[in-house]
């Protein structure tokens, strides 16, 4: 096995993805909490657009974003498979993890725009774009979800982790929204995967 | 062959990146030009992250965004092949689609700054920090690409059309940043890469214009 380490802290949705693939997939990791937000960030010389998360392979080649990292992890480490090979059921996995990773897009953008230190610069109308997309975002994946155990046919793949990562990290952030009580499906299909070992260790902190 | 509805403008880049796809593969469609943000606009209603493209299969299934839209396409026509079959090749490959994407994120966020139409709202800092990713994410394709006629392996890919289009649109939107100057032989790359018949047809008039201008 490579040896593989991973630069992102544990506020970010993203990084939290590929936490819990590399949980599930019993991979181990070196993780350092790089702070992207100064001058120096110091994911750039391995990353260009300096974004976390990025993983270093054995000291030598980056990855990145998310999406392609959990693709190589679920390459290297096959077992539990998180993608259906290559056809119509990865594609809608894809569409899950695309849904769910643009919730998190939201999030992060809607943070943003909060941590403006020059308050004159926040966009009223930004931040209502920002919640619109919240809850389409949410009342879909409720709507698609139905009762079902899984985003996706009969097992827990990358889908569950697109979106378990997006709701949590609005609870996380955005607590007033009170999703649980509107959707009480998506409540339940969250309680019930937060207590996979693999989520329960990742739970997203400052 | 399904039916596929693509929901797009053709200002987006990442609605071209799809439309290259379409033009390379030949794959018959029916093209609905749309703004995503447009009052009354139908697009978050297909997509709930009210961004465009988006494509309907069928009239059922919605398929966002560019990439998943793409790898869908490379499935369903997969000739000519724009993403490898699986392993390290398809990973690789990925990351460079992730590089352009990540640089056109970059430019679009600059310009969405710039829109804002209270101007006391625009942040310069967060403009300068975009405009880094932009030029850092451009000098490293630069020194990956090298010499190379493609970015990866012998053929055009997902990740040439994901590069070109992030070019193209930094380009044309973002003129002061002088890339082309400072990385002829990126620029060389990607001028030979619009010359192909599907980048073309996927240019927007005003780029057609710039390029017909450059002669």
């Amino acid at each position: 096995m490579p040896k593989i380490t991973l630069l992102g802290g544990n506020a970010s949705p993203f990084t939290r993805k590929v936490r819990i693939v590399l949980a599930e997939k019993n991979i181990a990791y070196e993780q350092i909490k790089a702070a992207t937000a100064g001058e120096d960030n110091p994911v750039i010389p391995v990353n260009p657009l300096g974004k976390i998360p990025t993983i270093i392979i054995d000291g030598q080649n980056s990855l990145y974003d998310s999406s392609v990292i959990a693709e190589y992890l679920d390459t290297i480490a096959p077992v539990p498979l998180l993608l259906p090979p290559p056809g119509l059921d990865r594609v809608e996995v894809k569409r899950w993890e695309s849904l769910g990773d643009g919730i998190c897009d939201a999030g992060v953008a809607l943070m943003g725009e909060r941590r403006r230190t020059v308050e004159t610069e926040r966009s009223q109308e930004f931040i209502a774009r920002q919640y619109n997309k919240f809850e389409r975002g949410i009342a879909v994946a409720a709507k698609e979800l139905g009762d079902r155990q899984w985003c996706h046919g009969n097992a827990f793949t990358l889908a569950d982790v697109a979106l378990v990562t997006a709701i949590d990290y609005i609870e996380f952030r955005f607590p007033e929204l009170d999703w649980r009580k509107r959707y009480p499906n998506l409540d339940a299909y969250q309680a019930r995967l937060t207590k996979r070992p693999a989520f329960a260790s990742t739970l997203p902190s400052d | 062959m399904p039916k596929l509805q693509l929901y797009c403008s053709v200002l987006s880049p990442y609605a071209r990146k799809v439309r290259i796809v379409l033009a390379e593969k030949q794959i018959p469609h029916e093209f609905i030009e749309i703004s995503a943000s447009a009052p009354g606009s139908p697009v978050p209603k297909i997509n709930p992250l009210g961004k465009v493209p988006v494509m309907v299969v069928d009239d059922e299934t919605v398929l966002y965004d560019s990439g998943v839209i793409a790898e869908y396409l490379d499935m369903l026509v997969p000739a000519p092949s724009l993403l490898p079959a699986g392993g390290m090749e398809r990973v690789l490959v990925r990351r460079w689609d992730a590089l352009g994407q990540g640089i056109c994120d970059a430019a679009v966020a600059i310009a969405h700054e710039r829109n804002r139409s209270v101007e006391a709202q625009r942040s310069p800092e967060l403009m300068a920090k975009q405009r880094i990713k932009v030029e850092n994410g451009l000098a490293a394709a630069d020194r990956d690409i090298g010499d190379r006629e493609w970015c990866y392996g012998n053929a055009l890919s997902l990740g040439d059309i994901s590069l070109v289009m992030a070019m193209g649109w930094v380009t044309q939107r973002l003129p002061e940043i002088e890339w082309h100057r400072n990385l002829p032989r990126l620029a060389a790359y990607r001028a030979r890469l619009e010359e192909r018949a599907s980048f073309r047809a996927t240019a927007n008039p005003n780029l057609t214009a710039a390029l017909a201008a450059l002669k």
